[in-house]
């Protein structure tokens, strides 16, 4: 065969080749270990998290303790501690963690207070409340989610969460009233009942937008008197210019 | 000559060829819009029309051989294609792509680049056929050309039309068919005709274990509503809008304007998708009284048992809501036909006849169309919130025409508004708003400021804003109604005349007071400083720019990505982002498919910079030309679907007759290629300048007369454009044939590009000045023929 054939074939199978590289990386590369992932975890908190301006002290514990790793499926296992959501299935994912972070502070869930999550999903939120102290009570309308986080919850003794399958836009009456509420699954429109079920002066919030876009969070807050405002926070200005 | 292969068989497997490629291409969009989303579609579907210039670049490369194996080549490919569309249908399948994911995730790019190469291969070997011939039977080029040309408008016609009839992977049959006829007219042999026999015979019952269900990625609204407990997908209708699938779920709840407030239950729904993604909810019958605790009732709280005009009619959540409020008459306008079938049959009952025609007018066609054809007046005009919030949130529309929210329509739409009475819009709520603000500004356009500010009421909710426009001043007892209604839902009062800043963005705080100040300041002249100074681009929509969802700006860069980074991407415009991204993989994927094959071969052949402009000027010309008109005459018969096949398939078929004519004409070609250009010019300034005209005198036909004059208004300018590409191909044929191939792959990649660039014109500066820019093209091309190519 001549030269000039040998780069004919080439310029038509170079760029079919080079499509194969990328996956082919993956095989080489080995899993990390649990302290490795310490790392990870530690910088994770120092740099998505601190440096956006999230200070509440409990909240930066529970990022710190609990093993992201553990609430993603195997195969983005390398990228949990990542600042990015992550598929977890079911057209469903695990929010970045910064936002979790920032959800769980600016609802003010601290020790003993009652939380409400309506869509747990791999169950981290969760985690991170429960984490903190909060006897939380957590809904998924998914069966093979609710299921699963269940079950990882308990392993993980994680004694204070309590995980229903159920429809989430009636709330849960029996636990009723909530300190706070956090809604992870947004359906067409905030729940009116979900309000219902909020103490005076306790604090909602849904995150807004695609699945792996949260564009904004919709914060609601009921007051003493029961009267509900709601206020729309933009993720881009809770960070500081220096947080890249 | 080939042997056994007579210009007659080349000619028809050219035209069964094209009319297969141009359908595939359509069904392709369609089925993608479905699986991923519509402006991925367009992303993965731009990238394999690659295919067509890839195909000259591999003739350059091979020429001698390809030339030496033509009719076997011919012969082999419709097989090739029909075995490379159908592993595409599974490839497409397996290859784990999403597309959300892309910023995110590197290799959800390779997945990409991979998916797009694999669909390649159809176009490919299509195109190969196409410009082999071209190559191979350097006699026959207006003939080939002509074949090639009414093919793909022949294709783009009966896909079309079969979309009322039957689904993509019964569709994909017939193209795959279709193709597989075009090797007996390619056999040389009995034992190839045999085998093209065998095969057929073997093909239709292999293909009718085809898959039923459309792959739709796992995040789009309907699969994620599909894995609740209990869910089903109760029905399913594919159409000329696509996918119209209605979910049927214990737990879906949606009404995104409802008050926080609203003591009463929601009624048992019914969720309604079209291609997947959420587009309202069928409501069943029963107690009704929550209608009253969203924004876009406002209006009824203002006007006593109107008449009303429902754009959008949807699940017919708009329709319940005036039979609530007890309108004396509701017309409904709904273009999506599956979705009026669907609810004046199968959910009639559920639904309460919503769609019932003697509770109702209900008019199947397009909200503007009726609008410009209508002399009717209407109490209340209320255009309901139909796309969802994840698809506006991340601007897949951004890219799409909407005539309905342009500053002529809105004229149009306020001209219908009987004395007293009301226009509603709702739109939903970004932060920074956007849309919703574009809106605000459109309607300040379209009414003047100063009529503008006596006549305007904005509300909102957390999540969505209600516009109110009054042909006529807003009465004091009216405002005082408007007060209450808001202050019992939590809503916020964003403008009413005589508003003053203290009585807004009160409730649901938004960090900015976006509403009262874009208001305030698009109602006292201030408007121009507000554009530019807002951070998304809200300059009102019009018919020449008719992109209300886009709203995208330079300046987000500056201000939002560079100091934020990537916490700042939710905020983009997918569309329009995508479509750049489009545009520059296809430059360079074209540059370097059109320059490495010629150096590789080591052609000698002189005059490659005129080839390369003359071939690339005529693409863009063309696609230039093709895509301005289709905006024009979507105007003229507001029907999407039929525009696309009419305007589609003239442009093809006429200027394939074009090519042709100019046979017969005594011209030198030289002086052919210049009558040509002066003629489109002539032809498109004489369009341009009588556009109204046109448009006032179509809207007395009914639409099948409004096609056939739209196909024969065509016919004028895409003749003359049939003209310049076989006159150049065979000159270059004459003058180094080796350089001709190259010729067919250069124009191929720069009609791809051509498009992606049509509409990023269009969208900054106007359909207009795409429009001169392909004159520009033609001229150039006129020049560069004039001086000739070597």
């Amino acid at each position: 065969m001549n030269m000039n054939a040998i780069r004919k074939i080439l310029a038509v199978l170079l760029p079919v080749l080079s499509i194969g590289i990328g996956p082919a990386t993956n095989f080489l590369c080995a899993e990390p270990n649990e302290a490795s992932f310490a790392v990870m975890r530690e910088r994770m908190v120092e740099r998505q998290i601190i440096r956006r301006g999230v200070d509440d002290v409990e909240v930066l514990r529970a990022m710190r303790t609990v093993l992201r790793h553990r609430f993603v499926p195997r195969e983005v296992i390398e990228q949990a501690y990542d600042d990015t959501p992550l598929p977890i299935g079911y057209g469903q994912t695990i929010s970045q963690p910064y936002i979790v972070a920032y959800m769980t502070q600016i609802v003010h869930a601290g020790r003993n207070t009652g939380v409400l999550e309506i869509g747990t999903g791999s169950g981290y939120q969760a985690a991170i409340l429960s984490a903190i102290g909060a006897k939380v009570y957590t809904i998924e309308i998914i069966p093979e989610l609710a299921k699963a986080a269940a079950l990882r919850l308990k392993d993980m003794k994680y004694k204070n969460v309590i995980v229903r399958c159920a429809d989430g836009y009636y709330g849960w009456k029996e636990h009723a009233p909530f300190d706070a509420i956090i809604v992870t699954a947004a359906a067409g429109h905030i729940p009116p009942p979900l309000l219902k079920q909020l103490r005076p002066g306790g604090r909602m919030v849904i995150p807004i937008g695609g699945p792996f876009m949260v564009q904004n969070l919709v914060l609601a807050i009921k007051d003493e008197a029961g009267g509900i405002k709601t206020q729309n926070l933009m993720p881009v200005r809770f960070v500081p210019l220096t947080g890249r | 000559m080939a042997p056994g292969l007579s210009a007659g068989r080349i000619r028809f497997v050219v035209f069964v060829i094209s009319a297969a490629l141009i359908a595939y291409e359509i069904l392709l969009f369609k089925l993608f819009a479905i699986t991923y989303w519509h402006h991925f579609a367009s992303l993965i579907v731009s990238l394999a029309l690659l295919g067509f210039g890839a195909s000259g670049a591999f003739i350059v490369l091979f020429h001698e051989s390809l030339k030496k194996h033509f009719a076997g080549v011919l012969y082999v490919s419709p097989f090739l294609i029909v075995l490379s569309v159908w592993i595409n249908m599974f490839l497409s399948r397996i290859i784990s792509f999403n597309p959300l994911m892309i910023v995110w995730q590197p290799k959800e790019t390779l997945a990409l680049l991979a998916l797009s190469l694999f669909l390649m291969v159809p176009f490919f070997l299509g195109a190969l056929c196409i410009g082999l011939s071209f190559s191979a039977r350097r006699d026959d080029i207006y003939g080939i050309y002509f074949a090639n040309l009414a093919g793909s408008g022949a294709g783009s016609l009966p896909v079309l039309l079969t979309f009322f009839h039957m689904g993509p992977y019964e569709i994909l049959l017939v193209i795959s068919l279709t193709i597989l006829c075009a090797s007996f007219a390619a056999s040389t042999s009995r034992v190839r005709t045999a085998i093209s026999a065998v095969v057929l015979a073997a093909a239709v019952p292999a293909f009718l274990l085809h898959p039923t269900a459309i792959p739709m990625n796992s995040f789009k609204d309907l699969s994620v509503a599909f894995n609740q407990a209990g869910a089903r997908i109760e029905k399913e209708v594919f159409g000329p809008f696509g996918l119209v699938s209605v979910l049927e779920s214990p737990f879906y709840h949606y009404l995104p304007d409802l008050s926080l407030n609203c003591p009463f239950a929601l009624p048992k729904q019914k969720g309604l998708f079209l291609n997947g993604d959420a587009a309202g909810a069928i409501n069943s019958a029963g107690d009704t009284r929550f209608m009253e605790w969203r924004t876009a009732s406002v209006a009824y709280r203002l006007l006593d048992r109107p008449s009303v005009l429902i754009i959008g009619g949807g699940g017919g959540t708009e329709i319940l809501n005036a039979r609530h409020h007890k309108a004396q008459k509701i017309s409904v306008v709904e273009m999506n036909r599956e979705i009026v079938a669907l609810m004046q049959r199968e959910y009639r009952a559920f639904s309460g006849g919503l769609y019932d025609i003697a509770a109702a007018r209900i008019l199947v066609e397009d909200g503007r169309g009726y609008l410009e054809r209508t002399k009717r007046r209407f109490d209340l005009i209320q255009i309901s919130l139909l796309e969802s919030m994840e698809s506006a949130s991340a601007g897949v529309y951004s890219l799409n025409e909407n005539y309905l929210f342009t500053v002529e329509a809105l004229r149009t739409a306020l001209a219908r508004v009987a004395p007293g009475g009301i226009l509603s819009v709702s739109r939903w709520i970004k932060n920074p708003p956007r849309d919703s603000i574009k809106m605000l500004a459109t309607i300040i356009a379209a009414l003047g400021p100063e009529k503008a500010a006596g006549s305007l009421v904005v509300i909102r909710s957390w999540q969505t804003a209600t516009l109110l426009i009054k042909n006529g001043p807003f009465t004091p007892a009216q405002i005082a109604a408007v007060k209450d209604f808001c202050r019992e839902r939590l809503f916020d009062l964003c403008y009413y005349p005589g508003i003053s800043s203290g009585e807004t963005n009160l409730i649901n705080k938004l960090d900015e007071n976006y509403f009262f100040n874009a208001a305030k300041r698009l109602l006292s002249g201030d408007q121009e400083r507000f554009y530019d100074e807002y951070p998304f681009y809200v300059r009102p929509a019009t018919d020449d720019r008719p992109f209300f969802a886009h709203t995208f700006k330079a300046s987000f860069i500056r201000k939002y990505l560079i100091p934020y980074g990537r916490v700042s991407i939710p905020l983009l415009d997918w569309g329009y982002v995508l479509l750049w991204t489009a545009l520059a993989i296809l430059v360079v994927f074209s540059l370097v498919l059109i320059v490495v094959p010629i150096r590789i071969s080591g052609s000698s052949a002189r005059g490659k910079t005129s080839v390369f402009l003359y071939f690339g000027a005529l693409g863009l010309a063309y696609l230039f030309l093709e895509m301005s008109f289709l905006q024009q005459f979507i105007r003229y018969l507001y029907d999407p679907v039929f525009s696309a096949a009419v305007v589609i398939g003239s442009f093809l078929v006429y200027s394939g007759i074009g090519g042709l004519l100019s046979v017969k004409l005594d011209l030198s070609s030289r002086l052919q290629v210049r009558v040509a250009v002066i003629w489109i010019a002539g032809v498109v300034i004489l369009y341009l300048s009588a556009d109204r005209f046109f448009a006032g005198v179509l809207f007395a036909f009914p639409l099948g007369i409004r096609m056939a004059i739209s196909s024969l208004l065509i016919a004028p300018l895409a003749v003359p454009m049939g003209i310049p590409f076989p006159a150049g191909l065979s000159r270059v044929a004459k003058e180094d044939e080796n350089l001709l191939p190259w010729a067919w792959g250069i124009n191929g990649f720069l009609s791809v590009i051509g498009a992606s660039a049509a509409v990023l014109i269009a969208i900054s500066h106007g359909f207009v000045l795409v429009v001169l820019a392909a004159l520009a093209f033609y001229v150039l091309a006129a020049f560069v023929y004039s001086v000739g190519f070597l």
